[in-house]
């Protein structure tokens, strides 16, 4: 789906399972990790600088410089000699960095002060996750801060799901990291950490992305978040678990079919995918 | 929903997969000429453009009705609390008569002899079947799902003092989604008093699902799929066979009524408060385990605690708007002394000052209500204030303003003109001050509360909410909460006094059918 999206599908698939347990933690997952495999990860050269340009001046930047990422804050943008740049902070030293090269910053917080200079070593079972699980992405995964995929649900439970299971990368048999270390979502993360995901309380009336970015799939866990949320992320591609067990599961539903009597066409993705017995599947291209 | 680990999940999806269901009918011709009239008169209410006047006898008949067809035990055991019904349905048959004619008046009279009849039964159809069925299983891991809550705890206790009784655990769609998957289990039928309910069957806790339906009831066969265009679905089988139709009399869910007279219901709660238009709030009607009711508020300040007996401990107690909130979900409520939990705790906090303080509280809003009422009003009164330059007076905030649950603008420059129409200016300053106390003291208190309610919630056992739906927690000094089950929301909104709210009040019987 995180791929499909990057072609400029937008589709919506809509999952009835037994239960909910750790279904939208699994897909916010799968999204962030597809992504990040998949995905063309350098925007558009104009409209990223242009992006940047509007920001207000002491908006926190992520700036990647050689192998290092610095923590950074915007001051304005300046022409020399016909020429753009854009005025950043960081390190104690103040920086051009030519229009052509905006795409090495990205707004958002973290950087140098909480990351290891070196590469962490691959004994550390949270590098060896990543590393087996994204291969040459790995690097890439853990220097630009994104948003590729938006968990929407009841935060404690979400949080339970990400913290309390481990896992390990296949043919290993000790080293183990949480889910917290593929998915990456900023409010679990260390300080300084870089993010790719955001977990969001289905509760909330306002919220604000870490990163300006579209996110390309967006879990909603349950039918509160799916209805109330969905409109909040029109550019993305949805992934809905609803909850049989849920009181909101009815509401759920409704949204689903009345999304899908609108839907643009159809879509094969999912067609040669197995669905366990006892599950629902729902998968349409949804209209923008 | 709630959090599961990935074991008991796994369990959830191999019952999914394997499930069975199937039918076992029960029959008792007095049940069935008490459940036939009920019928008879239901249809000929729906036949009159207004059936206002039948509400009095048919919602506690509908209700007698569903108590003796769904609660497995003897009809003349006293916890149905079907007698205090048919007594009430007696007393109002001559309004039955001028409001629906003889031949309801006819049928009320049957409904009351025949049930008058059967609750001298020692006779217990639905328990007999449910403890043949459960002794016919080798295994003793039985389940039995009932669809009205509150008779968990008697239906329990009377299959245990039955000699030879097979362990059954008694269930209900609050308690069966926690429940580990099961053998078996029985649940009291028919399937359309589940419909809110669709986990019952599409997400199975036990790989045998067997309903026990009287034999008049007719089903639809389930549906296993909810969304469109999908695929898969549950993944049950109907085994052997789905019922034949029965000739003769029959119901089916075009005559299931499970209302809750929310009109009547309301009104209860509105009651003969002080509901003066000018300080009246919305709120909405909520059911709650036990048989009890309150208004949530629409307006204002409408947090309330809720407690999620399942949640880790450190997300156990929250405090939510009541618009989040869902039935099933269980809010705490003060059950001794008013509604407010913060006030009383603020009161003590501030020791002898409480008593000038709540004054000064009262007075500048009497004074306001008195301006607003010379307005004529609440939109006049706020455009007044606008003109005035309070720039946040817009009707709702003023409605909050004069309600019991604010203590002050959160804008300086507005108080000075609430102050300056209430004839307050000379004490604006000393009042705002004075209620900036208050209000720390309702922060403090509200800290207070939340970490009394954590602890209790952490270290008391909660059996009883789990399998009642409500628990009493005392906190001292006389002072009791009670966690509530969210049984069902009010479809609309009603407005009352700001000190209705968050009161729970017992619900009359006959507005539960």
């Amino acid at each position: 789906m995180a791929a499909c999206h990057e072609e400029g599908l937008r589709a919506c698939a809509v999952v009835v399972p037994p239960v909910r347990s750790f279904a939208a933690v699994s897909a916010a997952t799968g999204a962030v990790v597809g992504v990040a495999m998949t995905a063309e990860a350098v925007p558009d050269v104009e409209s990223h600088f242009r992006a940047l340009s509007s920001l207000p001046h002491g908006t926190s930047l992520v700036v990647k410089m050689g192998e290092r990422i610095y923590a950074a804050k915007f001051t304005g943008v300046i022409e020399r000699s016909g020429a753009s740049f854009l005025r950043i902070e960081y390190n104690g030293m103040k920086q051009l960095l030519p229009k052509a090269q905006c795409r090495r910053a990205q707004v958002g917080s973290g950087g140098k002060r909480s990351l290891p200079k070196r590469a962490q070593s691959p004994q550390n079972p949270d590098a060896l996750l990543i590393q087996r699980a994204l291969g040459p992405h790995a690097s890439q995964f853990l220097s630009v801060p994104t948003v590729d995929a938006v968990l929407v649900g009841q935060l404690s439970l979400l949080e339970q799901e990400i913290t309390s299971v481990e896992v390990r990368p296949v043919g290993t048999e000790t080293a183990t990291a949480t889910l917290v270390d593929l998915l990456r979502p900023s409010r679990l993360l260390p300080d300084g950490g870089i993010p790719r995901s955001l977990v969001l309380s289905d509760r909330i009336s306002e919220f604000e992305l870490p990163v300006a970015d579209t996110p390309h799939v967006v879990v909603f866990d349950g039918g509160r978040a799916f209805s109330r949320y969905r409109s909040e992320f029109r550019l993305s591609s949805w992934i809905a678990i609803l909850d049989r067990c849920s009181p909101t599961f009815q509401e759920g539903i409704d949204v689903a079919n009345q999304e899908f009597a609108t839907r643009r066409g159809p879509v094969q993705l999912f067609d040669k995918l197995d669905i366990p017995s006892g599950t629902e599947l729902q998968v349409f291209e949804r209209v923008r | 929903m709630r959090y599961f680990d990935l074991q008991r999940a796994n369990s959830y999806y191999s019952v999914a997969e394997t499930a069975e269901l199937s039918w076992r009918t029960v029959a008792h011709p007095k049940v069935e000429a008490f459940s036939r009239a009920v019928l008879r008169l239901s249809r000929l209410a729906r036949q009159q453009d207004d059936d206002t006047g039948w509400r009095t006898f048919l919602y506690p008949a509908r209700r007698a009705r569903n108590i003796l067809t769904t609660v497995p035990l003897p009809f003349s055991h006293p916890d149905l609390g079907v007698l205090p019904l048919l007594s009430q349905l007696k007393h109002s048959l001559p309004s039955l008569r001028i409001y629906a004619g003889d031949d309801a008046a006819a049928l009320g009279e049957a409904i009351v002899d025949s049930g008058e009849e059967l609750i001298q039964l020692e006779e217990a159809p639905l328990a007999e079947k449910v403890l043949e069925l459960a002794s016919n299983e080798d295994s003793t891991d039985c389940g039995l799902l009932l669809p009205i809550a509150e008779y968990e705890g008697a239906v329990s206790n009377h299959l245990l003092d039955r000699v030879q009784a097979p362990s059954i655990r008694v269930l209900t769609r609050h308690s069966v989604i926690d429940a580990y998957p099961l053998a078996r289990l029985l649940i009291v039928g028919p399937l359309y008093w589940y419909g809110d309910s669709q986990f019952v069957l599409a997400s199975p806790r036990a790989r045998k699902l067997v309903v026990i339906n009287w034999a008049w009831y007719r089903e639809q066969s389930p549906s296993k799929t909810a969304l469109e265009g999908s695929r898969g679905g549950a993944g049950y089988e109907i085994h052997p066979i789905f019922p034949a139709a029965r000739t003769g009399f029959q119901t089916s869910i075009d005559d299931y009524r499970q209302t809750v007279d929310w009109q009547s219901i309301s009104r209860d709660l509105v009651g003969s408060g002080d509901s003066e238009v000018d300080e009246s709030v919305h709120a909405r009607a909520a059911v709650l385990a036990g048989r009890q009711a309150v208004l949530l508020p629409e307006d204002g300040d409408r947090s309330v605690w809720l407690l999620e007996p399942h949640a880790p401990l450190e997300h156990r107690v929250a405090r939510v708007d009541v618009a989040d909130l869902a039935p099933g979900h269980v809010i705490i409520l003060r059950t001794s002394g008013g509604g407010s939990l913060i006030a009383p705790i603020a009161d003590e906090i501030l020791g002898d000052d409480a008593t000038q303080l709540r004054s000064l509280q009262r007075l500048w809003k009497q004074s306001l209500q008195r301006w607003v009422w010379r307005q004529g009003t609440i939109a006049a009164a706020a455009a007044v204030l606008r003109r005035t330059g309070c720039a946040r007076a817009s009707q709702q905030n003023l409605q909050n303003w004069l309600s019991e649950r604010s203590l002050r603008t959160e804008d300086p420059g507005d108080w000075k003109v609430l102050m300056e129409v209430s004839g307050l200016e000379p004490q604006a300053e000393m009042v705002w001050r004075a209620m900036g106390r208050l209000h720390r003291a309702h922060l403090e208190a509200g800290m207070s509360i939340g970490r009394r309610l954590r602890e209790m919630a952490n270290t008391e056992p909660l059996d009883a909410l789990i399998s009642s739906g409500s628990q009493v927690f005392r906190i001292g000094r006389g002072a009791s909460l009670t966690a509530f089950r969210i049984e069902g929301f009010s479809p609309t909104s009603v407005r009352c006094s700001p000190s209705q709210l968050l009161v729970p009040i017992q619900v009359r019987d006959e507005w539960l059918t």
